[in-house]
């Protein structure tokens, strides 16, 4: 897989999981910085060879964190990812997902009705 | 007399004052001027207005964009006659990418929409190597918690957007009500063998110290500030914190929550946290296993050494191994980070004390980590970096350009663009 392809691939994933998590909403793209290079300490001229992607959701009429990244984790589990709703910590509600080198994190927040859904794609020499 | 006149003064009487006394000076100055006067004394003076710590952050990211837009235009025209060098070429990408808007989404009527609106630099320097310093997340004014990262060895302006990127997982992380400062504002090391030095450290010293000072006078009284320094960026951001514990020193930081990871150490007699913070504020540091720039010790002990700090967890479900991987993804190492920013103290998770030997054993009885502390104080160790500075220079050149957009916007343009500088 290429890198380009391997991006086209996180922004859709995202997307479903920001669709499913709340429903009637389009889930809208943020970031997508694009082929970085996440080695600090390289030399900074190889291959940039990870892709990092953002996605907004939430109904700004509805605060529910909890029932939200429920869904995403479903989503995402039902789309082949290996995804985990978190215990809550101090109001934060997150989900880390897995999946062939890919990464997300999708955080919610109580009394807070917007959804983030962050990743990451594998390294790949481009 | 003007208000350019009387700004050139405050700039003049300010210049020599202690950094919190200037920073409040130039506040108080802004503002009791009228709003309208402000920001037309921005768009005049932005040259002056733009890296002035203590003027409000709104008047700055005006004038910071306009000194921006000045040095890409400077660049386009040589860019379009084909004159432009290579490296001017770059920077004229890069330039444009800073002037890109970024998206967020707000409450429309009941709806999510997206939004887009300018990056709010409170420092650019388009010369050189390039710095920049960029507010991510909530205002300054409201934000509960801010945080600062500053990052280390060969950050050029053309590198900063990874920085950024993790400027964003941070806010993620520390969640609503923070503000995140990614401050590049010093000139960092571009090679091994300027890292092997403390150079590009201690002239960065006064720089943060100046806007450390700044920043306290534009955030909210209640708010409290973290200061994270990451490898090359923990030695800035040591050497701040032992400046600021010397009452003689000029220069200082005071966060709240100071943070060094990745950790090449501060100076060969600073071993232990009470050095560096006062009684009663706790250090926060990290290293992960096979880290080897903590393992190295080139300016002194390791921060995770010191009886007295914090050190936090890196390694949880996430495997985390090496000095490139403390903001990685779901890791304990970033969610660490996010919880000391949010001052979720209790939730950080300690990491146990293990030794570089233990954390990089190969075999029983072997491991890395000790000629790695050799190293540096070796005599193979300069040349060494210069072949490594040899190397990196070649594939530089024989790397191509690419192309980097910042939004979801300017993906959809790309095709159309030219192709951008690698970072």
């Amino acid at each position: 897989m290429t890198l380009a392809q391997a991006r086209d691939f996180l922004r859709a994933e995202l997307l479903a999981a920001a669709a499913a998590a709340v429903p009637g909403q389009e889930g809208v793209v943020t970031r997508d910085l694009g082929p970085v290079n996440p080695n600090v300490l390289s030399d900074g001229s190889g291959p940039e060879t990870i892709c990092s992607i953002t996605v907004e959701t939430g109904d700004p009429g509805v605060v529910d964190p909890a029932g939200q990244v429920a869904a995403a984790a479903a989503e995402l589990t039902a789309r082949g990812w290996q995804a985990e709703v978190e215990p809550v910590e101090r109001g934060h509600h997150r989900v880390s997902a897995h999946r062939d080198g890919y990464d997300v994190a999708v955080h919610g927040w109580d009394g807070e009705w917007r959804l983030t859904l962050s990743g990451e794609t594998p390294e790949i020499d481009t | 007399m003007t208000q350019a006149g009387q700004l050139d003064l405050l700039i003049r009487h300010v210049q020599n004052l202690p950094y919190d006394v200037a920073a409040r000076e130039v506040h108080g100055h802004f503002y009791d001027l009228p709003p309208a006067t402000a920001r037309a004394l921005a768009k005049e003076r932005y040259e002056q207005v733009g890296p002035l710590d203590g003027a409000p952050p709104e008047l700055r990211y005006v004038a910071n964009r306009r000194i921006l837009v000045d040095a890409r235009r400077t660049l386009q025209a040589k860019v379009a006659a084909g004159r432009a060098t290579r490296a001017q070429d770059t920077r004229f990408r890069t330039l444009d990418a800073m002037l890109e808007p970024v998206s967020t989404t707000e409450d429309v009527d009941g709806r999510l929409v997206k939004v887009v609106h300018d990056r709010r630099f409170l420092y650019v320097d388009p010369v050189g190597q390039g710095r920049m310093v960029e507010l991510l997340g909530e205002d300054l004014g409201k934000a509960k918690n801010v945080a600062t990262l500053v990052p280390g060895l060969n950050n050029t302006l053309e590198k900063t957007a990874a920085q950024v990127d993790r400027g964003y997982d941070l806010l993620n992380e520390a969640g609503p009500g923070t503000a995140v400062v990614v401050w590049k504002g010093y000139d960092a090391p571009l090679t091994l063998e300027e890292a092997m030095s403390t150079e590009c450290a201690r002239a960065a010293v006064p720089l943060v110290s100046r806007f450390d000072a700044g920043l306290a006078v534009v955030m909210a009284p209640e708010a409290e500030r973290t200061l994270i320094g990451n490898s090359y960026g923990s030695q800035v951001v040591g050497l701040a914190l032992l400046a600021g514990m010397d009452p003689e020193s000029p220069d200082g930081v005071h966060p709240d929550r100071p943070v060094l990871i990745g950790c090449p150490g501060v100076e060969p007699s600073v071993h232990s946290a009470a050095q560096l913070v006062p009684p009663g504020k706790v250090l926060y540091v990290a290293r992960t296993p096979w880290d080897y720039v903590s393992y190295g010790e080139q300016f002194g002990p390791d921060p995770a050494t010191f009886p007295d700090a914090f050190r936090f967890e890196t390694r949880g479900a996430v495997p985390v191994r090496g000095h490139m991987k403390y903001f990685r993804k779901n890791s304990e190492s970033l969610r660490n980070l996010g919880r000391i920013i949010s001052g979720n103290l209790d939730a950080v998770t300690r990491a146990a004390q293990t030794t570089p030997e233990q954390e990089s054993k190969l075999l029983p009885g072997v491991s890395w980590a000790e000629s790695m502390r050799r190293l540096p104080r070796s005599e193979a160790a300069a040349p060494l970096a210069k072949v490594f500075d040899g190397v990196a220079a070649a594939r530089k050149l024989s790397v191509p350009a690419k192309h980097k957009p910042t939004d979801g916007a300017r993906n959809r343009r790309s095709p159309q663009r030219p192709e951008g500088p690698a970072r």
